[in-house]
């Protein structure tokens, strides 16, 4: 059921990411939506395709961008590792853990793209970078990781019902 | 004397009476007589009147106020129906818009062969100034042709899919063009950046810019056709000891509004990989 409902989900994500999502900027940063989905699925314990969703998510977001194709799939996968890694430890706050990913996450992302185009020869400054980029798009996904998190709560619990034991 | 019988008597009264009444209908002064005689009976029948109108309301208007409602409901339908018609129609009077001004600047150039392409989407990462067309290859797009709009030069394809091509706008940071002045007489580069701003940049420090110069391909390098309005100078910069002089440029295309775009399908980019050393 999590394996199927990956196809349709991501591709929402990703045709809402590339019309909506990016028009929402706080300066020049702009919210991942395919990120916070993906983060907030991985720490629903229930959920047993998290890694499955990552790749597929990473892959889909590597095709459609022009940003290297290797750092969507590493990043998406490295939040993925973060957020299973923290639902052992804090699991008691889920919404503080959603936080916590979120964060990791969406640093992992913003600078390791900045690092491999600054790589590929393009030039960028740093310190715009990251006040128009990668602070304001940090704090945007924060922002949306709260109804993403009620949105994939909801979805999880749809897609991996609990076993009642008689 | 003889006894006068009571039948007389009866018929004689009645005659009276038909006579008096007689005389007072021929006077006027029977209408009178009557309405004060039918008076109280009105009354009575108005009272009566009343009382069966509220009784029967008191049945029939709770229907009437079910169906108003339904109705206002039907009618409420009705309007969002209508409007939701007129942002359609308005909708298409934009594009219809957009698509005549880019048919003017077709005919412009009539030496130019167009596709023109939707923009359905842009780039999901934040460091990158891309937008997605729906026309590719199977509408001869390809990798490397010049994307402009009626007001100038938006970019050039990046990539291509049979029906999809992704475009990399001035305004990305990686992308670099060779311009011209048009008042200045002579040749600089522009250059994107991660804010979506351009600049001007490599122009000689000798040169005087000017306020306002314009901004145009200079065709250098094989990837744009020449004189393709990109923007208007506006504040040069010249730091002392610089070896170039700097200056940011007001783009002539809105980038944030960018609904549709012309590809220029018979301008085959210069490929001079083979003449780069390795």
């Amino acid at each position: 059921m999590g394996i199927a409902l990956a196809f349709p989900i991501i591709f929402l994500l990703i045709i809402l990411q590339t019309t909506i999502a990016g028009q929402i900027t706080l300066l020049s940063g702009s919210t991942d939506l395919v990120l916070l989905w993906l983060s907030a699925w991985a720490i629903q314990g229930r959920v047993k395709s998290a890694w499955f969703w990552a790749i597929l998510g990473g892959v889909c977001v590597a095709f459609i961008s022009a940003i290297p194709f290797y750092i969507p799939i590493i990043s998406y996968s490295a939040t993925t590792f973060f957020a299973r890694m923290i639902n052992k430890r804090v699991w008691q706050s889920p919404l503080l853990m959603m936080f916590v990913v979120t964060i990791l996450g969406s640093l992992l992302l913003y600078f390791s793209s900045y690092a491999a185009m600054t790589v590929n020869g393009i030039s960028m400054s740093w310190k715009t970078s990251l006040i128009e980029i990668i602070i304001p798009s940090t704090l945007l996904n924060l922002f949306f990781s709260i109804p993403m998190y009620a949105i994939v709560k909801d979805t999880a619990q749809w897609a991996y019902p609990l076993e009642v034991n008689e | 004397m003889k006894k006068i019988p009571a039948r007389t008597w009866q018929s004689i009264t009645i005659g009276l009476i038909i006579v008096g009444v007689l005389t007072l209908a021929l006077s006027g002064l029977l209408g009178q007589f009557i309405g004060k005689a039918i008076n109280p009976l009105v009354s009575v029948q108005a009272w009566f009147s009343s009382r069966v109108q509220a009784v029967v309301e008191f049945f029939t208007v709770p229907r009437d106020v079910a169906s108003l409602r339904q109705e206002n409901a039907v009618l409420k339908n009705e309007v969002s129906q209508l409007q939701s018609e007129l942002l359609q129609v308005k909708q298409q009077l934009t594009e219809t818009d957009i698509l005549y001004a880019l048919l003017d600047y077709a005919r412009t150039r009539p030496e130019n062969k167009y596709v023109a392409a939707s923009v359905i989407g842009r780039d999901p990462s934040p460091f990158l100034n891309y937008i997605i067309i729906d026309h590719g290859s199977d509408d001869g797009v390809l990798k490397g042709m010049p994307v402009v709009t009626q007001q100038g030069l938006v970019g050039r394809v990046a990539a291509v899919t049979a029906s999809a091509a992704r475009i990399q706008l001035i305004t990305d940071p990686g992308s670099i063009i060779n311009i011209r002045l048009e008042e200045a007489k002579t040749e600089a580069q522009v250059t994107g950046s991660v804010t979506g701003d351009i600049s001007l940049e490599m122009v000689n420090p000798s040169v005087n810019l000017v306020q306002g110069d314009l901004i145009l391909t200079s065709g250098l390098g094989g990837s744009f056709p020449p004189d393709i309005l990109i923007g208007q100078l506006i504040s040069p910069q010249l730091e002392e000891n610089a070896l170039f002089q700097r200056a940011t440029v007001q783009p002539v295309v809105d980038f944030v509004n960018l609904r549709a775009v012309l590809i220029i399908t018979n301008f085959k980019p210069v490929d001079y990989s083979p003449l780069i050393p390795d």
